[in-house]
C-alpha cells in the first residue's frame, strides 16, 4: 500500500518533480565525456600525404567552425539535460544526433581551412578524440533508447538526414575519407549491392531450407533434435574455417560439372559464400520459426482441432498469425548476422564491403577500411531496424 | 569425458601427421607445387592461438566481472543501461570490423586481435554476472545484513558464491566464443591457426587453406565439446 504523501503526489503530477530515469546518470556521464575527448585527443590531424602517417593539427579559430563547436558543445548539455525526464528521453537522443552532426561538421570546416595553405596532396582526417565523441555519443543515444524500451530509431534517423545534409551541402569534402570515398564512388556503390546481393540471397537460401523443415520438425521430435543439433554444430565452426572449407569441395564439384561455372558457382566466389553464411543463419531462423509455432498453447489447438479445423486451417490462422511477433525476432536476427558475416566473403572472392577491408588492411589505410566497415554497419543497423519497425507494426496492428 | 579426451588426442596425432601427409595434400591438389603446410609448425600455431584466447578471456573475465559488480550495486545502477547499449552496439559490429578498425591505432600483429577478442569475450562475462548477482534472492542478503555482514564481506562471502555457477557459465562461454574468433585474426597479421587459411587464401594454395580450416573447425568443436561436458555437470 503506498503511503499517503506518494498517493497525494501520484495524483497531483504537476506539483511533485518526478525522478529523473535510471539512464539520466549514464547519459550525461557519457555526455561529458563526449565534451572532454576531442579536448584531450585532439579532433584533426593533417598527414603530408597519402601514405604518411597523419599529425594532430589545431583547429583554426575561425567563425564556421567555432560556430559548430559551440554548438556541439550546447547539443552534449542538452543531451545530459533532457535525458533526467523519462518523457524527453527521445528529445535527448535526438540533442545527441545534433552533438555529432555539428562535430562532424565542424571538423568538415576546419579540414577546408587547414588544407587551404597546406599543399595539394595534404590529407586532413578525423583524430581519435573525433571517433571516441561518436562512439560515446552513440552509446549514449543507445542509452536513452533501452529506457523509452527501444532501438535509437531518432538517434539513427537524425543521424542519417544530418549526415545527408552536410554531404549535399559540400562541408564533409575535404575530409580525407570523403576524397577517398568521391574517388571511388562506383567501386562502393557495386560493393555496398553485392554485400546486400551477397547477405540477402543468403538469408532466402536459410528461409527455403528453415522454414519447411521447421513445419516438419514441429511434429517429428527427432527431426527437430537432429536439425537444431546440425544448426548448434555449425555455429561453433569459425566463419572463416568453414568457408576455407566448403572451397574444396565446391572447387571440385565444379570441376566435375564444368557447366555450373556458368551459374557463378565454384570454390572462389561468391557461391561458398551464400552456402556458408546461409549455414549460419539456420540457428537464428529455425529455432525462431519452431518458438513461434509453438507460441500458442496446446489447449487452444486442441480446442481448434475440436471445432473441426484442419491441421492447415490451424497453421493459417492460428500457429502463423499468433507466432509472427516471434518469427520476425529471428529474422531480425539472421538478418544482421548475414550482414556481419558478409564481410568475410571478400576473403574467397565472394566481393561485398568485405574487399575495401581487407584491401585497407593489406595497404594499412585507414580511409579505404572506415569506406567498408561504416557502410556495413550502417545496413546492419538498418536491417536491425527495419526489422524492430515492421515487429512493433505488428504488435500495435490487431 | 572419455570421448573428449579421444578427440584431444586424435586432434594431436594429427597435428603431428600432418606434415608428414605430402602424398595425400598431393593427391587432393595435385596443381599446388608446395601442398604441404610448414612454415609456422601447427602446435607454434596452437599454442599462440590459446595463448590469445587465453589471454583474452583472462582480460575480459576481470573487466566483464568488475563491470557487472559495479552495476549490481545500489549506486552503479546507472550503469545498467549503458551495459545495455553497449550490447547492442557491439552485434551490429562484427569482430572482423572491429579487428580492422584497431588496426591503424594498434597497427599489425596480434595486438588489434587481443582488442577485438577482449570485448566480445567480455560481453558474455558480464550478461551472466549480472544475471548471477541480480538472482541472489533479497531474504539471503537481508539475513547477511542482519548478521552484521559489511557490504563488503556480503559481496565476496554471499553474493559471489551464489552466482558462481552461473558466472563459470558465462566465462565458459566466453572462452569458446575467444577460441573460435581468434581465427579471424589471422587478416591482422596474427599468428594462430587461421594464417594458414589467410597465407593460402593469399598465395592461391587450397591446400594450406584446407588444412588450417581443418584445424581451426576442429579446436572449435573440442572447445565447444568441453564446454557442454562442463555446463552439464554443474546443472546435471
Amino acid at each position: 500500500m503506498p503511503s499517503q504523501p506518494a498517493a497525494l503526489a501520484a495524483r497531483l503530477p504537476l506539483t511533485g518533480t518526478a525522478p529523473p530515469p535510471r539512464e539520466a546518470m549514464a547519459v550525461a556521464t557519457l555526455s561529458v565525456l563526449a565534451v572532454l575527448a576531442p579536448l584531450v585527443l585532439g579532433v584533426l590531424s593533417l598527414a603530408p600525404n597519402r601514405l604518411l602517417s597523419p599529425r594532430a593539427a589545431a583547429m583554426p579559430q575561425t567563425a564556421g567552425v567555432i560556430i559548430c563547436l559551440g554548438l556541439f558543445l550546447g547539443f552534449c548539455l542538452g543531451t545530459a539535460l533532457l535525458a533526467r525526464r523519462a518523457a524527453w528521453l527521445g528529445w535527448a537522443e535526438l540533442a545527441a544526433a545534433l552533438a555529432l552532426c555539428a562535430l562532424l561538421a565542424g571538423i568538415g570546416v576546419a579540414a577546408g581551412e587547414v588544407l587551404r595553405d597546406a599543399s595539394p596532396a595534404a590529407r586532413a582526417t578525423p583524430a581519435a578524440g573525433f571517433w571516441m565523441a561518436m562512439l560515446l555519443l552513440a552509446l549514449a543515444a543507445g542509452c536513452c533508447a533501452a529506457g523509452r524500451g527501444g532501438t535509437p530509431r531518432n538517434f539513427m534517423v537524425a543521424v542519417v538526414l544530418g549526415f545527408g545534409l552536410l554531404w549535399a551541402a559540400g562541408l564533409l569534402g575535404n575530409l580525407s575519407v570523403a576524397r577517398e570515398a568521391s574517388a571511388r564512388g562506383a567501386e562502393i556503390r557495386a560493393a555496398a549491392i553485392q554485400h546486400l546481393g551477397l547477405s540477402g540471397s543468403a538469408l532466402l537460401l536459410a528461409l527455403a531450407v528453415s522454414l519447411p523443415l521447421s513445419l516438419l520438425a514441429l511434429r517429428h521430435r527427432k527431426l527437430e533434435a537432429a536439425l537444431m543439433g546440425v544448426a548448434n554444430g555449425f555455429q561453433v565452426v569459425p566463419s572463416i574455417a568453414l568457408f576455407g572449407l566448403l572451397m574444396g569441395p565446391l572447387g571440385a564439384l565444379v570441376s566435375w560439372a564444368p557447366g555450373l561455372r556458368d551459374w557463378g558457382v565454384g570454390g572462389i566466389g561468391p557461391a561458398p559464400a551464400v552456402l556458408g553464411i546461409a549455414v549460419y543463419l539456420l540457428l537464428p531462423l529455425c529455432s525462431a520459426f519452431l518458438a513461434g509455432l509453438r507460441v500458442v498453447p496446446p489447449a487452444l489447438i486442441d480446442a481448434a482441432r475440436g471445432q473441426g479445423l484442419t491441421e492447415a486451417g490451424i497453421l493459417r490462422r492460428l500457429r502463423i498469425p499468433l507466432g509472427l511477433g516471434v518469427m520476425l525476432g529471428g529474422l531480425r536476427v539472421a538478418a544482421v548476422q548475414a550482414i556481419g558475416l558478409a564481410t568475410l566473403a571478400a576473403l574467397i572472392g565472394g566481393g561485398g564491403l568485405g574487399t575495401l577491408v581487407f584491401q585497407g588492411i593489406g595497404q594499412l589505410a585507414t580511409d579505404l577500411i572506415l569506406l567498408g566497415v561504416l557502410p556495413m554497419v550502417a545496413l546492419s543497423l538498418l536491417a536491425d531496424g527495419g526489422c524492430a519497425a515492421l515487429q512493433a507494426a505488428l504488435e500495435r496492428g490487431p | 569425458m572419455r570421448a573428449l579426451l579421444a578427440n584431444l588426442l586424435l586432434f594431436g596425432a594429427a597435428m603431428v601427421a600432418a606434415p608428414y601427409l605430402g602424398p595425400l595434400w598431393h593427391a587432393l591438389f595435385p596443381e599446388v607445387s608446395r601442398p604441404v603446410w610448414d612454415s609456422p609448425g601447427w602446435f607454434s600455431l596452437l599454442g599462440e592461438h590459446l595463448m590469445l584466447s587465453l589471454g583474452a578471456t583472462l582480460i575480459a573475465a576481470i573487466l566483464g566481472l568488475g563491470a557487472a559488480i559495479l552495476a549490481t550495486r545500489p549506486a552503479g545502477r546507472a550503469l545498467r543501461p549503458l551495459l545495455d547499449a553497449v550490447f547492442s552496439l557491439a552485434q551490429a559490429v562484427p569482430p572482423v570490423a572491429a579487428i580492422a578498425l584497431s588496426l591503424p591505432l594498434l597497427g599489425f600483429g596480434a595486438a588489434p586481435t587481443l582488442l577485438a577478442l577482449v570485448l566480445y569475450a567480455a560481453l558474455p562475462v558480464m550478461r551472466s554476472a549480472v544475471g548471477g548477482l541480480d538472482a541472489v534472492p533479497a531474504p539471503v542478503l537481508d539475513a547477511a545484513r542482519g548478521t552484521g555482514m559489511g557490504s563488503a564481506r556480503i559481496l565476496a562471502q554471499v553474493e559471489l558464491p551464489l552466482a558462481l555457477p552461473v558466472i563459470q557459465a558465462g566465462l565458459r562461454v566466453a572462452l569458446v566464443l575467444a577460441i573460435a574468433t581468434t581465427a579471424v585474426g589471422a587478416v591482422a597479421g596474427a599468428r594462430c591457426l587461421g594464417t594458414p587459411i589467410v597465407t593460402g587464401l593469399a598465395n592461391g594454395n587450397p591446400s594450406w587453406v584446407l588444412q588450417g580450416a581443418i584445424f581451426t573447425a576442429w579446436l572449435a568443436l573440442i572447445a565447444d565439446q568441453a564446454l557442454r561436458l562442463g555446463l552439464g555437470r554443474h546443472s546435471g
